[in-house]
């Protein structure tokens, strides 16, 4: 029997019309001839109809042939043999099996309970031994179809199962369930089915599948289409502190539907709840946000669509703590503690963070630390280091460790005093790229240098306008490192001379900030100027992308996975031809497939319907170079 | 030059082999003597008055012309060579108009080129045999000329002046043949080669005066295989080479027409020749060069 996976292209075969016209419509055209004198030849009328030739049309008829054959081809057709076919007639009964989808997107659209009504329908399906797989992103439970008819029906078994266990927090993925399957199918002699429940959403099935033998019959039971195309998703929760002690509250809701909705949103403290309504448009994140008074601060919070706004509500409630985000930390490395210039350097930048970091989303607490708490595990907690110019000289300091912390992503902030020469080298030998060392400047009694203009790279042409600028023109400096900053630094503040002071250095994932002068007030008046305090605090939070990954990131995220809120579905056309060899497949799982377990009987006839596309555009393209040789004009050797 | 070029003299003469040669002094000299030494004997050897050289005696030539008073003197069977000395001069004007460019699927080379070719020949065979060689090549205008003479390297020049020649604008004999008429001196030789085409009535004339000024007189015309036989093939858009002029026709059709047109004219031409008594030779590109050296060597010794 004949059968094609993509029966689709067959409707292309209306193009074999095509080569017909095209031999219709051509004629004979009149070729240009130089011919050295034309006194002898009279005009004569062009012929009307075009060529007729047997040669023509043989190959109007390898062309009608290349294209029928190429469309076949494209068809994927397979012959079964018809005793192949009459197989399953001899063995009486019929192993089937039911895969049951339980990611999170069956929790909605009513898709278990549709899904428990096509088991009844399925039950009575005669002469059929029942097995049953459930599966989200791996195998959950699985009951193997019974040799013999005697067991209890274990479809009984997948409902109970299912009642008491509701769908899982887990994208789907239905491959290792569908290896599985595989794999129980063919062990068992006979005629065999798959029986596939599910939604067949988007995102779970367009991962890659595997191939499943044509041998076995697969049906597509689509569930949790009641009211599919709305939902909205409440993806994530931000508490941010604002002036007088109160609390903001921000959440993250997007509409995956097709329609604006409009909804209230509800906040639940413990002691009062809050409401507002909002406008979600379709395919849009909406932010909603909410303030709440200083009592209600450190409760316990829900924040919630109201039941009914759309039929998937997994993702409608997130609870969360409603408490200003913890402080990030930073920690200022100060090995010999004792040290006065560590303590300054160390103790301004803890006052500049600390009073900047009021009524700011994101609070830095500095932390001076000696080398014991310098170790992987407090640095993946760590959302910047500071190494002050008095332990910058030091070898002893982790610098590997810290190189690694970077190209993580972390931030490393640098200073340089008089043993800048020292510190210079440590950085390179763990790996960051310093620059060239040129020498350092303000050697000299009473000497000053003032700030340039700031390079137009520089974040800070943002932060420092008008008067603010003027602040940070006054700034001095008495003694600083000269460096030749690496290719990829980008200057912050320069000097008069163009010098670089404060330099930017990527490094993997993360940023090393290198500031070419002590922050302390032998070497400048840096730290004591007003604008000491948003240079430090861009410093830190410019590389805000680099510390929202870390723990300290205030965000609450909805437990259900985001991309199970998606409302989008496959079609099971598609599947078909996915899961009959039309996608990629794994050579572990085909690998553990016994030859017997493959349809064999069915002939693929698309290799050798190539092979015959190809002689035959052989053919045709000898021909057709036959004709235009003939046909081309023998002066062809004549010089323009 | 390889021994087995002169096994095969026939295949030094075919227009396809000499056209692939693009020296001119080397295809003509490959061609004539490819020629010669497909003759028996050589006629034109050492029967000069004038010493040229000795040459050490091999066998098989004529034991006349062994000197033996250096035999006696030395021991050594040398020969003497001469230098023939004429007073013949050879004219050679070679029609340089469009409508010579043209190579038909049949032929082995355009027109031109077999033109080309067969002037080579002529004027390496006449400067062979110690004739002067004039060389005049023409299209609306004279486009080039070689005076004959004795001065200088003639055969450098001819060469250089038939190798720097393209074929284009339409083709005028008259000026030429006038200029030529006007100065030729003494008794020699006019070879004339054209297609010819469009001539048959004034072409004779022109050459008669020549004629009867004792210059013998040789009329090569040169003609593509698809102008004797008029290929059939798909309808296709002519354009005159010369006029530009185009006209859109089926070959098939027309192609019966055309061949009886150009018999008739040929025949034409033939009898205007023969009544002037001009030797009048028709060659296709596919014709061997030894059928024209022969016409000329005919000539040459009636001449002679």
């Amino acid at each position: 029997m004949l059968s094609f996976a993509q029966p689709l292209f067959l409707l292309a075969l209306a193009g074999l019309a095509v080569p017909v016209l095209i031999h219709r419509i051509s004629r004979a055209l009149p070729i240009a001839w130089r011919f050295p004198s034309i006194a002898r030849i009279r005009k004569t009328p062009l012929p009307r109809q075009g060529r007729r030739r047997i040669s023509d049309w043989l190959l109007m008829l390898l062309r009608i042939a290349l294209l029928a054959l190429l469309i076949l081809a494209l068809a994927g057709p397979s012959w079964t043999p018809p005793e192949s076919s009459a197989t399953p007639s001899a063995s009486p009964r019929r192993a089937a099996l039911v895969l049951f989808d339980v990611s999170s997107s069956m929790a909605g659209w009513e898709a278990v309970p549709e899904g428990l009504g096509i088991i009844e329908s399925l039950k009575e399906t005669p002469a059929t031994d029942w097995g049953w797989i459930a599966f989200s992103d791996t195998v959950k439970a699985e009951r193997l179809p019974p040799l013999s008819g005697s067991d209890p029906d274990p479809l009984d078994d997948i409902a109970a199962w299912l009642r008491k266990n509701p769908p899982d927090f887990l994208a789907g993925n239905p491959r290792p369930a569908l290896a599985r399957a595989a794999e129980i199918l063919q062990s068992v002699p006979g005629s065999k089915s798959l029986h596939i429940i599910s939604d067949f959403q988007a995102t779970d099935w367009s991962k890659g599948l595997m191939e499943i033998p044509r041998q076995m019959d697969i049906t597509f039971h689509r569930v949790g289409t009641s009211r599919r195309n709305r939902n909205l998703a409440l993806q994530s929760v931000v508490t941010v502190p604002t002036s007088g002690e109160r609390l903001r509250i921000l959440g993250r809701i997007m509409n995956y539907g097709q329609q604006a909705l409009e909804s209230t949103v509800r906040l639940e403290l413990e002691s009062d709840i809050l409401e507002q309504k909002a406008l979600f448009e379709p395919g849009t994140l909406t932010t909603v946000a909410f303030e709440i008074p200083e009592a209600s601060r450190q409760s316990r919070a829900t924040l919630s669509l109201p039941a009914g706004t759309d039929p998937y509500d997994r993702d409608n409630r997130l609870s969360f703590k409603a408490a200003p985000p913890p402080p990030l930390d930073i920690l200022a490395i100060n090995p010999g503690a004792s040290s006065m210039d560590g303590d300054e350097e160390t103790f301004f930048l803890s006052q500049a963070l600390d009073t900047t970091s009021r009524n700011e989303w994101i609070r830095y607490s500095v932390l001076p630390v000696g080398l014991d708490p310098v170790n992987p595990e407090s640095l993946a907690r760590t959302a910047a280091v500071f190494v002050p110019a008095s332990t910058s000289g030091d070898g002893v300091l982790p610098w590997r460790e810290l190189h690694r912390y970077v190209e993580e992503g972390g931030l490393l902030a640098v200073t340089l005093g008089e043993d800048a020469v020292r510190a210079l080298r440590n950085l390179r030998s763990a790996g960051f790229p310093t620059g060239d060392y040129l020498g350092l400047a303000g050697r000299g009694r009473g000497e000053r240098f003032f700030l340039g203009p700031l390079p137009l790279e520089s974040p800070l042409t943002d932060v420092f306008t008008g008067p603010a600028r003027r602040d940070l023109y006054l700034m001095g400096i008495r003694q600083f490192a000269r460096l030749s900053p690496p290719d990829r630094a980008r200057v912050l503040l320069q000097s008069e001379s163009g010098d670089p002071l404060l330099i930017t250095i990527p490094v993997g994932s993360g940023y090393v900030v290198l500031s070419l002068f002590p922050w302390d007030r032998r070497a400048s008046d840096f730290p004591l100027r007003p604008s000491f305090l948003p240079i430090v605090r861009e410093i830190f939070a410019m590389h805000g992308s680099v510390s929202e990954s870390l723990p300290g990131n205030p965000s609450r995220k909805s437990t259900a996975p985001p991309s199970e809120s998606v409302i989008d579905t496959v079609e099971t056309k598609g599947l078909i031809s996915r899961l009959r060899g039309g996608s990629t497949v794994s050579p572990p799982l085909t690998a553990s497939l016994t030859p017997e377990g493959r349809d064999t009987n069915a002939l693929a006839l698309a290799p050798w319907l190539l092979l015959l596309t190809l002689f035959l555009w052989v053919t045709e393209s000898f021909l057709a170079g036959r004709l235009i040789r003939q046909s081309s004009h023998p002066s062809s050797r004549s010089r323009e | 030059m390889p021994a087995d070029i002169h096994k095969d003299s026939d295949k030094l003469l075919d227009p396809a082999y000499l056209s692939s040669i693009s020296n001119y002094a080397l295809m003509a000299r490959v061609a004539v003597e490819g020629y010669l030494s497909g003759l028996h004997r050589s006629r034109f050897q050492g029967f000069g008055s004038e010493f040229l050289q000795y040459r050490a005696y091999t066998m098989g030539e004529d034991p006349r012309m062994i000197d033996w008073k250096v035999y006696a003197r030395r021991e050594r069977l040398q020969t003497k060579v001469f230098q023939e000395e004429t007073n013949m001069t050879c004219n050679i004007i070679v029609d340089a108009s469009a409508s010579m460019d043209y190579a038909g699927s049949r032929a082995a080379c355009s027109k031109f080129d077999f033109a080309r070719m067969v002037a080579a020949a002529l004027a390496y065979l006449a400067l062979r045999q110690g004739d002067q060689v004039g060389l005049y090549i023409f299209n609306s205008t004279l486009v080039d000329a070689v005076s004959p003479g004795r001065r200088g390297n003639r055969q450098a020049a001819v060469f250089h002046s038939l190798s720097r020649a393209r074929p284009r604008d339409r083709g005028n004999p008259e000026g030429v043949i006038e200029y030529v008429g006007h100065h030729l001196r003494g008794r020699g030789m006019l070879v004339f080669i054209s297609d010819m085409l469009d001539a048959e009535t004034s072409l004779p004339g022109l050459l008669a005066r020549i004629r009867i000024r004792h210059h013998d007189t040789l009329a090569l015309q040169t003609l593509d295989p698809d102008e004797l036989a008029f290929p059939e093939s798909e309808a296709a858009r002519f354009v005159d080479l010369e006029s530009g002029e185009e006209c859109v026709t089926s070959p098939k059709a027309v192609a019966d027409d055309y061949n009886r047109s150009m018999t008739v004219s040929q025949e034409r031409l033939r009898r205007a020749f023969a009544d002037s008594r001009i030797d009048h030779h028709v060659f296709s590109t596919r014709n061997s060069l030894g059928h024209l050296l022969a016409a000329y060597l005919h000539r040459r010794t009636q001449s002679g």
